[in-house]
């Protein structure tokens, strides 16, 4: 059994008299020991998608379809956070308590999995966490308060804290994007020496082709709240099968010379589900019968699915 | 071609902060010259100095061989006229009760100058259908090309752009470095940023801001190719770029940007480099000769192939 399973996902933010959909029909699995990059421009969904299967929606999300961790149903299921499920955000600079010491909040982490173990013990684990995470001194880090931290550290504390509680699934929306490049890259390393040590599986969610090309086993790509195509890594970049990705793939900016390709037009914003292909206004395949009919998510070999005519 | 931009021995002191140190550059009318480096570097802070915006500590800038310190009101309008800024949340910086329309009339206007001027500039950023809008109406890319449009309508001979792709999706981001590699009337062009790849499509001449120093300078090719400063070799290596195979080496650059308030002794890279030796913790190095119209700051250079 696989350890994710979504199945017919879909998202509608309701406010002001109507909804707007977020996601729309999003079916994918994943499996244990896995790392999913979950790539799109904004607005696509993804990161929708990833505070839908942490239980983090705001009140006014409206979600539908089969969403299953390990047979479990994430929407009835009691709150798996710090259990089964982990989250690294954005942004570490927020994403701590400024007046608790860094050992505190890395101890309190793990209570929700192990209530019974003592304070002391969760320290020491916690340490070894730091130390794991390549923070040099970690038991004189954890007395430190988050203000203390550069950005860079604050993201490795961050990343401990997820691990610390063992999750079955974590997610990591744009752990990278807020940090300078030097400090991105060697937090890009440390995702990428843990990921043999992990003992579940991971979700990267990031705008970054490149980022996500280095370190996923899978890439899924949204756009406009559809999955228009997932497929293993290497297969979606060797030869990627709809118009989107190739578009995505060929704005990459490269040391090349002549003019940069764009995707003419903008992701359209819609009330509720369209008839037609989402990406028809911008296609350069396009034709008739994109208009006339939504592609489904076809399989097309080799674990290599797309939502396109012509894919 | 003509030395536009010309600035000496620049210091840009906020309190106690040094932001800016002694840093030298010139820039040829029609050149673009890119400006690297991460957040704190100073990189910012340098631009807007060098357009009048921001007060020197030490040293001089010349525009077309003129000092832009210490100008009366009417200098400065002048100066406005042939030096225009772009800025990073080009958003933001549109009036929120200005008409697109109205937004692209108001520098002309400001400066006395005819409105048709305008309409070829209107066309060529794709902004004919957009007048009526609000800023609010206009996606991140229609921002960006509106806050162009008002800093060209003025033909200005130097622009500065900052972080221009910043904040814009792939798609878009392609959009905005097409026009600054083809802008109307080649104004010389001072392009800050972060993201390598965006300087190394763009820029003529480069060059690398490490804590508030230039580290190195050299022709954009050259430089990419072959960096000779470790920082920059270091900043090369640690742009992500698309690898499903992992054939590249993990970059491996350990530790942080010290703080600004308290730069290391000697070489400021110095507890961050792989070449450090006795002399960087005791020295600063000098910008030096490298190659071809480049230099670095450095003791220890990586080697630079001459052109046969």
């Amino acid at each position: 059994m696989s350890l994710l399973t979504l199945d017919g996902v879909s998202l509608d933010y309701i406010g002001g008299g109507r909804a707007v959909r977020a996601l729309d029909d999003v079916a994918l699995t994943l499996e244990r020991g896995r790392i999913l990059g979950l790539v799109g421009e904004s607005g696509s969904g993804k990161s929708s998608l990833a505070l839908a299967i942490m239980g983090l929606l705001p009140p006014r999300a409206n979600l539908t379809g089969r969403l299953r961790l390990d047979g479990i149903d994430l929407t009835a299921a009691p709150d798996l956070r710090g259990r089964r499920l982990a989250m690294v955000f954005q942004d570490p600079m927020s994403a701590l308590n400024p007046v608790f010491t860094l050992g505190r909040q890395l101890a309190d982490a793990q209570r929700a999995r192990w209530p019974e173990r003592p304070y002391r013990d969760r320290l020491a684990r916690a340490a070894a966490m730091l130390r794991r995470t390549g923070i040099a001194e970690p038991e004189r880090r954890l007395e430190s308060y988050p203000h203390q931290l550069s950005g860079g550290l604050r993201q490795r504390v961050l990343i401990a804290m997820a691990l610390l509680c063992e999750p079955d699934l974590l997610i990591a929306d744009e752990p990278v994007t807020a940090l300078d490049v030097t400090i991105a890259a060697q937090i890009m390393a440390l995702f990428e020496e843990l990921r043999d040590g992990l003992a579940g599986s991971m979700i990267f969610v990031s705008h970054s082709l490149a980022l996500v090309s280095r370190l996923c086993d899978e890439v899924a790509v949204l756009y406009a709240g559809k999955l228009v195509e997932i497929a293993p890594t290497a297969a979606l970049f060797a030869a990627p099968r709809h118009p989107y990705t190739r578009a995505l793939i060929a704005c990459e900016i490269d040391a090349g010379g002549g003019a940069l390709p764009t995707i003419p037009g903008t992701v359209p914003s819609f009330g509720g589900p369209v008839p037609s292909c989402v990406f028809a206004a911008r296609c350069p395949m396009r034709a008739e019968s994109c208009a006339q009919a939504a592609p489904r998510l076809r399989d097309l070999g080799g674990g290599h699915r797309a939502a396109c005519h012509f894919a | 071609m003509s030395t536009l931009l010309e600035a000496e021995g620049v210091t840009i002191g906020f309190g106690r902060l040094i932001a800016v140190a002694d840093a030298s550059l010139t820039v040829a009318a029609g050149e673009t010259l890119g400006l690297v480096g991460e957040s704190g570097s100073g990189k910012s802070t340098l631009a807007r100095a060098l357009i009048g915006l921001l007060p020197l500590r030490a040293g001089r800038v010349l525009i077309e061989g003129e000092a832009i310190a210490g100008l009366d009101r009417a200098g400065r309008k002048r100066l406005r006229r042939r030096a225009q800024i772009v800025l990073q949340d080009a958003a933001a910086s549109l009036s929120p009760r200005f008409t697109v329309a109205a937004l692209l009339a108001e520098p002309l206007r400001i400066h006395g100058l005819p409105a048709d001027r305008l309409a070829p500039l209107v066309e060529r950023l794709g902004l004919s259908d957009l007048g009526s809008r609000y800023p609010h109406e206009l996606s991140g890319g229609q921002a960006k090309r509106v806050a162009l449009a008002r800093a060209l309508a003025l033909a200005p001979r130097l622009l500065v752009a900052d972080e221009p792709t910043a904040g814009l999706d792939v798609s878009v981001q392609g959009e905005v470095l097409n026009l600054l590699a083809d802008l109307p009337d080649r104004p010389a062009l001072l392009l800050v940023s972060h993201d390598l790849s965006v300087v190394r499509r763009v820029a003529d001449r480069v060059a690398v801001l490490y804590l508030g120093r230039i580290v190195e300078t050299g022709p954009a090719d050259a430089l990419f190719g072959a960096p000779a400063h470790p920082y920059s070799a270091a900043l090369i290596a640690a742009a992500p770029v698309i690898d499903p195979e992992r054939r590249r080496p993990r970059p491996e650059l350990a530790g942080e940007p010290p703080s600004p308030f308290a730069p290391p002794p000697g070489c400021a890279f110095h507890p961050r480099c792989p070449r450090a030796a006795d002399p960087c913790r005791r020295s600063r190095p000098e910008p030096a000769p490298v190659g071809p119209a480049r230099l670095a700051a450095c003791h220890f250079p990586l080697t630079v192939s001459e052109p046969p």
